[in-house]
Order: C-alpha cells, then sequence, then structure tokens
C-alpha cells in the first residue's frame, strides 16, 4: 500500500511539474529562439561530465523556457561530440559540455578543433584535486613523500588518468616546483589506479575531491595536499599548495559553451540561464552531495573566455616540456 | 542478515526487483542497448525510492542484462550484448541444427547457476575476494591476458595457424586509437569515431551477426531452421537440465572462474565469457569439437559472464572500487541515498549489504523464470520467412551501431560484415579474432604500465608470485600439447 501511496504522490508531484512548465514555457518560449535546446555530452552516461549536465539541465530549461535536453555522443576524448557541435548552426540550440580535456585535445595534437572555435557561456564548478597516498602505506604526510623523493629520484611512482593528459599536467605543474623527480603511471581508468593505490603498487596519486571522499572517509585514503591556494573546510589537516610554496596547478572545471558565431542575445541569455539554474535547490544540491562547492568556481561568459586562454597558454607551455623530457 | 533478507523479500522490493528483471531482458537482447546506459539513464528516477529497492532494481536490471544478450546470439548469432559474445560463436549452430530449445535452456540454467554461485562467494568470502582483487596489479593483468591467449591454438584445433592468423587480426585490429600510455593516435586515418579505438559492440555485430545475413542471403536461404518440425519449445527445458547436470564441473569451474575475473576492476563479464570458454576448450579431451556447436561452449561462458556480473559488486561494495564499467555507474545509486560504497558500508548498514546480497540471490531466480517467458516470445520469430528475418536483424544490426556513436559506426560495422564473410569463406575461424581484440589491450596496456612501473626491471616484473603461476600456466598451456604430439610420435617411431 506504502508503494502505491508514493507512486500515486510521485506522479501527482511530476504531473504539477509538467503543468507548470508547460504553462511557464508557454509564457516565455517567444523569448529564446530556439524550440528545444540539445546539449551534447561527449562522454558516456554515469561520468561526471554527465551527472553534471543532467543536474543542471532541467534548470536551465526552465529559465530559458524551453526544454533542455541531455545527449551523450562519447568517443575520443569529446572529439566525436565537438566536431558535431561544430557541423550545427550557431543558432544557440545546441550546447557543449566544456572541460580541461578540450584544451588538451588541441594541445597534444587529437584534434585540429580549436577551443577558439567555441563562445563560453558558463563555468560552473571546480572540483578540487588533492594527492593521495594510501592510509597505513608508505606515506602518511606530503613531508614524508618530499624526503623520499629527494633520497630516491625518479623512483617516486605517481598515478594519474591519462597520458599527457589534464592529469600529468597537473603533476608536472605541482612537481616541478616542488624540485622533485617523480615517474608517472598513466591509467585508463581510475577504478583501477585505485585498486593499484590500494595494493601498494603506486605511491601517490592524483584525483579529485569529488571522487575520493568516500575512500577517504573510509580512511582507506590518506590525502597529502590540497592543490588549491587554501586549505578546504572539509580537509582541515591537510596542506595547500600554496602554503607549501609551491606553484598552485590548474584546477579541473566543468562548463557549457555553444558554437562561435552564436548571436550574442543568445549567448546572454543562455548565461542568464545558467546563472539562475546554478542557483536551483536541485543543482545545488548536486554540488554539496558531490563537494563540487568546495572552492568558488562560477564564472560568466567572460571570465570563462579568458581562464580558457590563459590555461590553454599554461598548459602549451607544460605539454612542450613533456614532450622535451 | 535475517532483517536484510525480509528487506529483500518486501512487496516493494520485490516488484523493483522484476521491474528490474523485465527491463534488462529487454535492453539486453537489443544490441547498442546495455545495462550500463539503462542503469545510468534510470538513475534519477530513483530519487523517489528506498534504497534497496532502487539498488536491486538496478542490480537484477544488470543481471538480466548480461543474460539477455545470449537469447539473440543464440538464435540469430546477433549478439545483444558484449558479454554473449562467445554464446554467439557456438550457439547459433545449435539453432541452425533446429536445437535452439537445448541451447537457451543450458544458457539460461547456467547463467542463473552462476550467478547464485558467486552470490554464495559474495556472503561468504567477500573480504577475502576484496584483498585478492587488491593483489592484482599491471604484471598479472598482463600475465592473465597472456593465459586467455594461450588458448589460441586451442580455440582452433581444427586449424591452429589459420587461428593464430585470426587472432594476430584482431591483435593488430586492438591497437587502433588513442595509445593509452604515450596518448599518442594509433592507425585513426584522421577518422575521430575510431581515435578511442574501433567501437566493440558494432565490430562484434557486424563480424558475426551481419555477416551471417550476408552469407545466407548469398546461399538463397528461405528459412533459418531447416527442419522446422524440431523449432523452439519448451520441451527443450527438461533436456536442458539433464545436460548441466552432466555438465556439473564446466559449470562449476566456469562460475570459479568468472567470479574471479568479475572481482577485477581491469576486467570484465566479458573477458570472464572469453576466458571461460578458452579455458573450457583447453580442459577439453575433444577441443576439434568446439566452434561446431558443443554445449560446453555455452554452458562456460553463459556461468562464467553472470558470475562475473555478481563478482562485480564485490570490490564495490568492500572498497569503493567498482569491478566494472556497470558497477561504476551504480555508485550513482549509491550515493543518491547517501550511501557511500565501500568498507563503511558494512559496518553503518548491515541491513542494506545483506538486503542487496539476498536480492542479487532472488534476481538470478526471477531471471531464470522470466527468461523462460522472454525465450518462448523470441522462439516465435525463428520461423518466419527468412527474408523477413534478414532484414530485420540487419535493420537491428544498423541502429544497434548507430546507438553506439555516429554513422562511421556503421561503417565499422559493415566492414567487420565483410571481414566476417571473407574469414569465414577461407574457413578461418572468428573466436580468436575476438579473442585477440579484447585481450590486445589488456597485454599491451598492462604490460607497458608494469614496465614504467618497475623502470624495465624485468625480472622484478614477472618474480610477482602471481605473474609467474599465470605465465607458466600459459607456458604449458602451449607447449604440452607440442610435447605429447612428440612423444606420441616418437612412441610410434620406436615400436
Amino acid at each position: 500500500m506504502k508503494l502505491i501511496q508514493r507512486l500515486a504522490r510521485v506522479l501527482a508531484g511530476s504531473t504539477a511539474l509538467v503543468m507548470a512548465m508547460s504553462v511557464f514555457g508557454a509564457a516565455s518560449a517567444a523569448d529564446y529562439p530556439c524550440r528545444n535546446v540539445e546539449w551534447i555530452v561527449g562522454w558516456g552516461a554515469g561520468g561526471g561530465s554527465d551527472r553534471f549536465a543532467r543536474s543542471i539541465a532541467p534548470a536551465v530549461g526552465d529559465a530559458l523556457g524551453v526544454p533542455t535536453k541531455v545527449i551523450n555522443m562519447p568517443g575520443a576524448s569529446s572529439i566525436v561530440a565537438q566536431e558535431e557541435v561544430l557541423k550545427r548552426p550557431a543558432d544557440g540550440c545546441t550546447l557543449f559540455s566544456v572541460t580541461p580535456d578540450q584544451l588538451t585535445n588541441e594541445i597534444t595534437g587529437l584534434t585540429k578543433l580549436s577551443h577558439t572555435g567555441l563562445t563560453p557561456v558558463m563555468r560552473a564548478h571546480v572540483d578540487v584535486g588533492m594527492l593521495h597516498a594510501a592510509k597505513g602505506g608508505k606515506f602518511g604526510t606530503w613531508d614524508a613523500v618530499v624526503e623520499y623523493a629527494k633520497k630516491n629520484p625518479g623512483k617516486l611512482l605517481v598515478g594519474g588518468t591519462g597520458a599527457a593528459s589534464f592529469d600529468e599536467i597537473v603533476a608536472n605543474v605541482l612537481f616541478g616546483s616542488a624540485g622533485l623527480k617523480y615517474r608517472y603511471i598513466p591509467y585508463e581508468s581510475s577504478k583501477e589506479m585505485h585498486a593499484d593505490l590500494l595494493g601498494g603498487r603506486l605511491d601517490v596519486i592524483y584525483d579529485e575531491v569529488s571522487v575520493m571522499s568516500g575512500m577517504i572517509d573510509a580512511g582507506q585514503v590518506q590525502p597529502l595536499v590540497v592543490l588549491a591556494e587554501n586549505r578546504l573546510g572539509r580537509f582541515p589537516d591537510t596542506p595547500s599548495a600554496k602554503e607549501l610554496g609551491y606553484t598552485v596547478p590548474p584546477s579541473l572545471w566543468r562548463g557549457a559553451a555553444v558554437k562561435k558565431g552564436t548571436p550574442d542575445e543568445s549567448v546572454k541569455m543562455l548565461e542568464e540561464a545558467f546563472m539562475k539554474a546554478a542557483d536551483s535547490e536541485d543543482y545545488k544540491k548536486f554540488e554539496e552531495g558531490r563537494l563540487l562547492n568546495l572552492y568558488p568556481g562560477r564564472l560568466g561568459s567572460d571570465g570563462f573566455a579568458k581562464l580558457l586562454a590563459n590555461e590553454h597558454g599554461m598548459y602549451k607551455g607544460v605539454i612542450g616540456s613533456l614532450k622535451k623530457n | 542478515m535475517i532483517e536484510g533478507l525480509q528487506l529483500a523479500l518486501s512487496i516493494d522490493t520485490f516488484t523493483f526487483i522484476m521491474l528490474g528483471t523485465i527491463m534488462g531482458l529487454m535492453l539486453g537482447a537489443l544490441p547498442g542497448l546495455d545495462a550500463t546506459t539503462g542503469v545510468a539513464l534510470l538513475l534519477p528516477v530513483t530519487y523517489v525510492l528506498a534504497p534497496v529497492p532502487a539498488l536491486l532494481f538496478f542490480v537484477s536490471l544488470y543481471a538480466a542484462g548480461v543474460f539477455a544478450g545470449s537469447i539473440t546470439a543464440i538464435l540469430f548469432r546477433t549478439p545483444g550484448s558484449s558479454e554473449a559474445i562467445m554464446t554467439a560463436v557456438e550457439g547459433h549452430h545449435f539453432t541452425a541444427r533446429g536445437e535452439a530449445g537445448l541451447a537457451l535452456g543450458v544458457a539460461v540454467v547456467c547463467s542463473a547457476i552462476g550467478g547464485l554461485i558467486a552470490t554464495v562467494a559474495l556472503f561468504t568470502i567477500t573480504p577475502w575476494l576484496a584483498s585478492v582483487a587488491l593483489q592484482f596489479g599491471p604484471s598479472e593483468y598482463f600475465a592473465l591476458g597472456i593465459l586467455g591467449l594461450s588458448c589460441i591454438a586451442a580455440v582452433s584445433a581444427a586449424d591452429p595457424l589459420k587461428g593464430l592468423s585470426a587472432a594476430l587480426i584482431g591483435l593488430l585490429l586492438s591497437t587502433v586509437g588513442i595509445d593509452q600510455i604515450t596518448g599518442a593516435k594509433r592507425f585513426d586515418f584522421g577518422v575521430t569515431s575510431i581515435l578511442g579505438g574501433i567501437p566493440f559492440v558494432p565490430a562484434m555485430i557486424g563480424l558475426f551477426a551481419a555477416s551471417e545475413v550476408y552469407r545466407r542471403i548469398a546461399q538463397h536461404d528461405h528459412v533459418l531452421v531447416s527442419d522446422t518440425g524440431a523449432g523452439v519449445d519448451l520441451k527443450g527445458a527438461l533436456p536442458a537440465l539433464a545436460t548441466v547436470v552432466r555438465l556439473r564441473w564446466t559449470v562449476l569451474r566456469s562460475s570459479i572462474l568468472g567470479l574471479f575475473v568479475g572481482i577485477l576492476p581491469g576486467a570484465g563479464a566479458t573477458t570472464a565469457a572469453i576466458l571461460g570458454y578458452s579455458a573450457e576448450v583447453r580442459m577439453s579431451s575433444k577441443p576439434e569439437e568446439f566452434g561446431k556447436g558443443k554445449i560446453e561452449g555455452v554452458a562456460a561462458p553463459e556461468s562464467a559472464n553472470n558470475a562475473a556480473a555478481v563478482g562485480a559488486m564485490i570490490p564495490l561494495l568492500s572498497l569503493g572500487i567498482p569491478g566494472s564499467g556497470t558497477t561504476a555507474v551504480l555508485i550513482g545509486a549509491f550515493l543518491i541515498h547517501n550511501l557511500q560504497p565501500g568498507p563503511f558500508l558494512f559496518i553503518d548498514n548491515p541491513d542494506i549489504v545483506y538486503a542487496l546480497f539476498s536480492g542479487i540471490a532472488i534476481t538470478n531466480l526471477m531471471v531464470l523464470l522470466c527468461a523462460i517467458i522472454f525465450i518462448r516470445l523470441f522462439a516465435r520469430f525463428v520461423r518466419l520467412p527468412y527474408p523477413i528475418l534478414a532484414t530485420s536483424i540487419l535493420s537491428v544490426c544498423v541502429i544497434g551501431s548507430l546507438a553506439f556513436g555516429d554513422v562511421n559506426s556503421v561503417a565499422v560495422m559493415l566492414a567487420f560484415a565483410l571481414l566476417g564473410l571473407a574469414l569465414e569463406a577461407a574457413r578461418y575461424p572468428l573466436a580468436p579474432v575476438v579473442l585477440g581484440m579484447v585481450l590486445g589491450p589488456i597485454v599491451e596496456t598492462s604490460l607497458r604500465r608494469a614496465l614504467l612501473m618497475t623502470d624495465f626491471d624485468v625480472v622484478a616484473l614477472l618474480s610477482r608470485p602471481i605473474t609467474a603461476t599465470l605465465l607458466i600456466v600459459a607456458l604449458l598451456f602451449v607447449t604440452a600439447p607440442m610435447a605429447v604430439g612428440l612423444w606420441r610420435h616418437l612412441v610410434r617411431q620406436s615400436s
């Protein structure tokens, strides 16, 4: 019986919601020049970018007054999706998920497409990165890592996902400014990397807080350094890269963009819709649950564009130096 | 524990297990749609449910999906999911002989038994299995891959040289795409769609399903089953049970093998099915009978893949590390309900853990029940005139490839259909191609990562106990038949 009641409640709730949405939609549909918006995510269902898009898209649709639908088009580090977006007209009816991968794909030559072919709409959040060691393993603190790496240059094994990737750039910036020699071990997926860390085959790994918080809370993993300016309230005992006197490496972020050439008014409306959506209850709950709100990350269209240009230059320098080694 | 069982048996939960099973069967039977996508897309829907029904809904969807692929694999040589690939190799011969009922029956029963054996392991030795999973690093994965490849000669006993060539084709194809260790592009010819590697599912439905349709069209086949009298019905169920009893050791060892492969984060149910099949051929006294419709070749991969699907829950629940792609998505279902899979789950929510375990056991029985109904449904298609079937199968092949990416995936599917036609026309076996494509990346990337970690110290790499043991077994697999042959030759000469 309980189940039926619950189902009935859900049904009633969703009907009301749909009705509310259609009334609202009819009122403002004339404003945004698309019948619906398609958001193309270059990664499979269930990944970080997918979950981000699906958690904010309904609220974006509400704010725009037209339905916003998420479509997964995985393949080749989201290049397949980027090509699809650029094939479509620049009318603001197609959104694209942007992560630092767009920059690394371009710099390493995986694609000839440039981030300058896109007009950024909004950066939604920063997923703070940390270096971690296995709890009860060789290293309990960052100092121990530094000591070991100095005594054994080039022996420290550092895991990350992807080769010539964002993770490798982060490792290079941090260890470079700390003056430590290390060996980067690339992984295709983080699950194997986590198993190698817990199994004692890796010394240290780079991964984001949203992925690692469960393993930290469970006492399997020890965070060593927060790769940001300040410490995180959630992990007050973990020093930040800045206070240790290192260059702060770039952070992983997620955002949305449209094809370049989209009319300014449309970009403006999208930006406003995203900003409004980012304040919605559902999206805030998502950020909170995944610890994506530990660091201020929201940027509008202009700020995001500047960030992309800056980080492009920075990544390019680092990847150039990786190739020389 | 009792509380957990009660939780799993409540009407709420039971309804959702049933729903999950039915949806899993539908998703699994259609190529291009798989359980991982199903779980990911339905995740938001489960906000409103209690945690146990929500999680069991997904678990049953996953388990049913892994099995359902084999129905279409047996009937039309169209693997509905990648886990059913070996079942397509062996099982479709039964349909052609008019014995589809037997193959389907054995597949269902073995799937259920494989899943149940893994569930028993889940209840009893989860902590130990989790620690085993952590022992597996790059060098161990490399050795496991080599062990699988060492079975190639056996899998193609009729003509080992042709088998080896087919395996090399598979290995070569597996090198396409971004190099995992350096990030360099390999053999992509400027086509973005294959930059991430040749899309596996389109390749497989091309190689098996589409090529079979073209071959039959070339032969002017008007019916799928030549002997219409011996179609598919439930009369196959009883002989199937008897067959499974006869094959008890095959089922047992394949399930255990599948369970162990399933707990490894770096290998999934597809690899389990392939290794289960290869090991069975290797252990058989008549390896030359495989590939022509030997029932062991259906029982082994079906036991192994379902055991692996359940086994993938072990590292997820005890370590917080998913054992497969689907379980990686399943983490989302835990997080929605503020549950964190990992060691704390056993301490904080033991009732939920045991409810999950009991639910998984029920799911496997449910798959058995629902599958019988499903098979009856599908079996009607077998008697349709072949031209209608051929058009339908090809349409499903195209749509399934499209679901996996873009138009280029359809081109990949068609290219593999041609490859399959050419290979079979020249009497090259297809199974080794699959072995090469699945095991190639495991062997290559793991070896290079292991060398990177040991600073190219080969001795340190090979002297790890599990690595060394697996490699020695692989060596014996390759050399033993040769040694026996040589011995017989010498004996014959001296007498």
